[in-house]
C-alpha cells in the first residue's frame, strides 16, 4: 500500500465530509439570514439587473461589522434604483429601504430625511404593502415627540386617523391601528377611542400569538370599564378558547364569570 | 532488527491502525453499510446529568428494536466546551445529525446548518396514533405549542427545535432527615408552615449538636426564592400599575413606573416583600451569598441542610449523588388571609407558561434527514416522551404524559395568578448587577432592611435607566436586522408559488417591528421627558 494511497484518501475524507452549504438563490438565502452570502451572489449578478442591485443594498445594510461605508453605498445603489422609476415596486421599496437607512441604521439617526421618504411613499395612491407601511411609520415619529402640546398631538393624531382611512393592506391596516390603539393610552386621547383602534387591528389580522393573546386581553379589558360587557366577553371567550396555557386564565375567568353575573350592558 | 529501525515501523503501524479505524468510523459507522442498510443517527447534547443519557439510550434501544436497519449514537458533551464543540463540528463538516441547540447556535448557526423544521410540526407524529393526540398536528401536541425556549425562532421565523423536557423551580427536602426531625410533618402549605418548619430544624440542630441548617444557600437559587416572596407581596400593587391593560408586568413599562416614581422601595408591598426575602437569610448557612450552586448542592447532599432551592434539572443528580431518599414542594408563599403579609397577594402563581426545553434540531448535513425526524417523532411521542420522563425523572414536554410520582412535586401549577413586579426592576444587566453586589446587605439579618432599601433608593434609578437604553439598542439591532429579511419575503412573495406564506411571513416581520418600535419609541419619549424635567429641576435649584 502506498504512501499515495494514504495521501489520496485524506483528501478524499474531508471532501466527503464536506459541510453541505445552503445551495440557494439569493433572496432565499437573504430570507435564511445569510446575508453574506447573499450579498456575494447579488454582486454577481449583472449591473443591469436592477433587483440584483436592490438585493445587494439590502443585505448590505446588515453585513457585519456595519459601517457607514456599507450604509453609504446601499444608499447610493437603493438612490440609482429609485431613480429608474420610483412608483413601481422596486421603486417604492427602494424610497422605504431609504428612509429606513436614515431612521433606524445610521449610527446617529437622520429622522427629517427619513420624514421625507415616509411622507412622500404615503401620498402614493398604491397598494404596495411599503408604501402603506410608511403611514405607520409617521405614526410612530409624529406621535412621539418630546414636549408636543397635547393640542398638537390631538391634531397630529386626527390627521393621520384620516390618512389611516385608506390603508387597505391587511398589515399596514394592522399595525397602524395598534400604534393608534396604543398612542390613544399613552396619551389618555380616551379609552373608547383606543378600544376602536384595537378592535380594527384585530379585524384586520394579528398574526403573532403573543400579540394576538395581549390583544384579546386590552380588548376585553377596555370593554369591561366602559361597561360593554357583551364584548368584553366575547374577547375574554376567545381568549380562553385560543390560549389553552396561560398564567392570566384564571383571572380572566374569574373576570368573565363576574360580567356573566352580572346585569346587561351598554352597546 | 535494531531498536532505531523497530521503533519507526511500530509508530507506523500505529498511526496506519488509527487511520484505519478512522476510516471505519467515517465510511463503515455512519454510512449506509453494504447490503445491510444500516442507518446510524448520530445524537447530540450537553445533559450530563444522572438519568438524562440513560433515558435517551432507552429510547434510542426501544427504537431500535422497531426499525432494525437504523442505530442510535449518542454523544454527550460537557456543557462548558459545548459552543466551542458545535462551532467545530458544524464548520467542519462532521455535525451529528440531531443536535440540542440553546448553546452557540443563534440565528445565524442555525439558518446556515440547520434545517427548518416548520413543515414537519404541521403534521401529525406517526407514533401517537391511538392515543388521544392522534391527527394533531406535531406543534400542537408540546405543551407550550412550541411557542417558547429554543423551538421558534421569530427572526427566521421557522420552527427549528423539537423540545424533549421542561423546568420548574422547586424546594427540595430530605426525606429521611425530614421524618427523622419533623415526624409526619407534611411539606408546608403557606409561608408560615414553611418558616415553623425552619424553626423546628433550627431547634433540632441546636438540641442535638448536629450541623443542619434549614436551607442549603446560595447566590444561584435563594435570590429566585427572595423574588418569588417579593413578588407574592406585589400581585395587587402589579395590577393597579397595568396601564397597558395585559394583565401582568410589562419589563420597560414597570421600569418607567419606577422612574416615574409610581412605585417604589419605600412602597408597603416592597417592603413587606423584602421582610420576606430577609427572613430567608435566617434559615441558611452563614456566608451563603458567598456561594455558588455547587457549595450549595454539596451542602445538601451531605445532609448539612435539610432544604435547598433548585430547578427540576437537578433532581435525578441529586438522587444519585445523596444518601438519602429527596423529594420536593412549591415554593411557599403567604396566602391572601395571611394577617401581616396577606394584603398585597391575590393568590398561587400560576406556571401555566412555563416553557418547554432540552431542544434539538435536525443538521441540514444530516445523511438521513428522514430518519433523523422520525426518532425525534418517536421521542416525543406520548409513549416516547413517557419513557424518556420515567427514566430521566424530568418533565416531559408532551401534553398528557403521565408523570411518575418522583416527578409530580415537578409539575407546574396551572391554576394560579400572575406574581407580581419584584426588586430586580425590568430585569436588566445593570439593575440585576446592583442587586447580585448587594445580596449580603439583603440577607444580612444583623442590619436594618432599611440600609438595603437605601442602596436600591440611591442606585436603581440609573440602572434602569442605562437598562432601558440597552433595551432600546437591542430593540434597533433587531428591528434593523429584520429589515433586510422583510425585504426578501417580499420579493420571494411576489416571484414564488409559495406567496401566501411569505405573505404571512412579511405580516409577522412587519407586527414584529411594529410592536417593538412602538415600545422603543414609548420608552424614548419618556426618557427624554424625564431627563428635560430632570434638567428644569436641577436649573431651578
Amino acid at each position: 500500500m502506498s504512501l499515495r494511497f494514504f495521501i489520496g484518501l485524506s483528501l478524499t475524507v474531508p471532501a466527503l465530509a464536506a459541510e453541505p452549504t445552503p445551495d440557494a438563490a439569493p433572496w432565499d438565502q437573504t430570507a435564511l439570514g445569510l446575508f453574506q452570502d447573499a450579498h456575494r451572489a447579488f454582486a454577481a449578478l449583472p449591473a443591469s439587473d436592477r433587483e440584483a442591485r436592490f438585493g445587494e443594498a439590502v443585505t448590505l445594510i446588515n453585513l457585519q461589522p456595519k459601517t457607514d461605508g456599507n450604509l453609504d453605498g446601499a444608499a447610493e445603489l437603493l438612490t440609482e434604483v429609485a431613480a429608474t422609476d420610483a412608483t413601481d415596486d422596486l421603486g417604492i421599496s427602494a424610497r422605504y429601504f431609504l428612509a429606513r437607512i436614515a431612521q433606524v441604521h445610521r449610527f446617529e439617526p437622520d429622522i427629517p430625511t427619513a420624514l421625507v421618504y415616509y411622507r412622500e411613499l404615503s401620498t402614493l395612491d398604491s397598494s404596495h404593502p411599503l408604501a402603506q407601511r410608511a403611514v405607520v411609520q409617521l405614526a410612530l415619529i409624529d406621535l412621539f415627540v418630546p414636549d408636543l402640546p397635547p393640542v398638537d398631538l390631538r391634531a397630529r393624531y386626527d390627521a393621520l386617523q384620516v390618512r389611516g382611512r385608506s390603508l387597505t393592506d391587511p398589515a399596514a391596516r394592522r399595525d397602524f391601528h395598534l400604534v393608534m390603539g396604543t398612542v390613544a393610552l399613552r396619551f389618555d386621547l380616551g379609552e373608547d377611542l383606543a378600544l376602536d383602534h384595537l378592535l380594527a387591528a384585530d379585524a384586520a389580522g394579528v398574526v403573532r400569538a403573543g400579540t394576538r393573546r395581549d390583544n384579546f386581553i386590552r380588548i376585553a379589558e377596555l370593554a369591561r370599564r366602559l361597561h360593554r360587557n357583551e364584548l368584553a366577553a366575547t374577547y375574554y371567550t376567545r381568549f380562553l378558547e385560543d390560549f389553552p396555557r396561560d398564567i392570566r386564565r384564571l383571572t380572566i375567568s374569574e373576570r368573565l364569570a363576574a360580567i356573566t353575573a352580572a346585569p346587561p350592558s351598554g352597546p | 532488527m535494531k531498536s532505531d529501525k523497530v521503533l519507526p515501523v511500530i509508530g507506523l503501524a500505529l498511526l496506519a491502525a488509527t487511520f484505519a479505524f478512522s476510516i471505519k468510523r467515517v465510511f463503515v459507522d455512519t454510512r449506509v453499510g453494504g447490503d445491510s442498510e444500516q442507518i446510524v443517527i448520530r445524537v447530540a447534547h450537553w445533559q450530563l446529568e444522572s438519568g438524562i443519557r440513560e433515558a435517551i439510550d432507552t429510547l434510542a434501544r426501544d427504537y431500535e428494536r422497531l426499525h432494525p436497519n437504523v442505530r442510535i449514537e449518542q454523544t454527550p458533551i460537557p456543557e462548558r466546551i459545548y459552543p466551542s464543540w458545535l462551532k467545530t463540528q458544524l464548520v467542519g463538516g462532521t455535525a451529528p445529525d440531531v443536535i440540542q441547540v440553546g448553546k452557540g447556535s443563534n440565528d445565524e448557526t442555525l439558518a446556515r446548518y440547520f434545517a427548518p423544521l416548520t413543515d414537519e410540526v404541521e403534521l401529525p407524529n406517526p407514533y401517537n396514533a391511538g392515543t388521544p393526540l392522534a391527527g394533531v398536528p406535531w406543534r400542537d401536541t408540546f405543551v407550550d405549542g412550541l411557542a417558547g425556549g429554543d423551538s421558534y425562532r421569530p427572526n427566521l421565523l421557522e420552527y427549528y427545535g423539537i423540545p424533549l423536557s421542561m423546568i420548574t423551580v422547586r424546594m427540595y427536602y430530605n426525606v429521611t432527615a425530614w421524618k427523622r426531625i419533623l415526624g409526619d410533618t407534611p411539606p408546608p402549605a403557606d409561608y408560615d408552615a414553611f418558616v415553623s418548619i425552619c424553626e423546628r430544624v433550627q431547634a433540632y440542630a441546636q438540641r442535638t449538636g448536629q450541623v443542619i441548617f434549614p436551607i442549603a444557600g446560595s447566590s444561584y437559587g435563594t435570590p429566585w426564592f427572595a423574588s418569588a416572596l417579593i413578588g407574592s407581596q406585589t400581585q395587587r400593587l402589579t395590577q393597579q400599575l397595568d396601564d397597558e391593560h395585559v394583565l401582568h408586568a410589562v419589563a420597560p413599562e414597570t421600569s418607567l413606573q419606577y422612574l416615574a416614581g409610581r412605585w417604589s422601595v419605600d412602597d408597603p408591598e416592597l417592603i413587606n416583600g423584602l421582610t420576606l426575602a430577609r427572613e430567608i437569610g435566617r434559615f441558611t448557612q452563614p456566608g451563603f451569598t458567598q456561594a455558588n450552586r455547587d457549595d450549595a448542592s454539596f451542602y445538601f447532599v451531605q445532609e448539612r441542610a435539610l432544604m435547598i432551592v433548585t430547578g427540576s434539572w437537578d433532581a435525578p443528580s441529586f438522587r444519585t449523588l445523596a444518601p438519602f431518599e429527596i423529594s420536593a414542594f412549591q415554593l411557599p408563599m403567604p396566602s391572601a388571609d395571611h394577617p401581616r403579609f396577606g394584603a398585597g397577594v391575590i393568590g398561587p402563581t400560576s406556571e401555566a407558561q412555563t416553557p418547554t426545553g432540552t431542544t434539538f434540531g435536525l443538521t441540514r448535513a444530516s445523511r438521513h434527514p428522514a430518519a433523523a425526524i422520525d426518532f425525534l417523532h418517536y421521542v416525543t411521542s406520548r409513549e416516547g416522551n413517557r419513557t424518556f420522563t420515567d427514566v430521566s425523572s424530568w418533565l416531559p414536554s408532551v401534553v398528557g404524559v403521565e408523570l411518575p410520582p418522583l416527578v409530580q412535586p415537578f409539575a407546574p401549577q396551572i391554576d394560579g395568578y400572575v406574581n407580581g413586579i419584584s426588586i430586580d426592576v425590568g430585569g436588566g444587566a445593570n439593575v440585576r448587577r446592583i442587586i447580585d453586589s448587594n445580596l449580603n446587605a439583603l440577607f444580612d439579618a444583623n442590619t436594618d432592611i432599611a440600609s438595603f432599601r437605601d442602596l436600591l433608593r440611591a442606585n436603581l434609578p440609573s440602572a434602569i435607566r442605562a437598562d432601558l437604553r440597552q433595551t432600546n439598542r437591542y430593540f434597533i439591532r433587531n428591528t434593523a436586522r429584520q429589515d433586510t429579511l422583510l425585504a426578501a419575503q417580499l420579493m420571494l412573495q411576489a416571484s414564488t408559488t409559495e406567496a401566501a406564506e411569505h405573505q404571512r411571513k412579511a405580516s409577522e416581520l412587519l407586527e414584529a417591528q411594529t410592536m417593538q418600535e412602538l415600545r422603543g419609541a414609548w420608552i424614548t419619549h419618556e426618557l427624554d421627558k424625564r431627563a428635560a424635567n430632570d434638567g428644569a429641576t436641577t436649573g431651578q435649584q
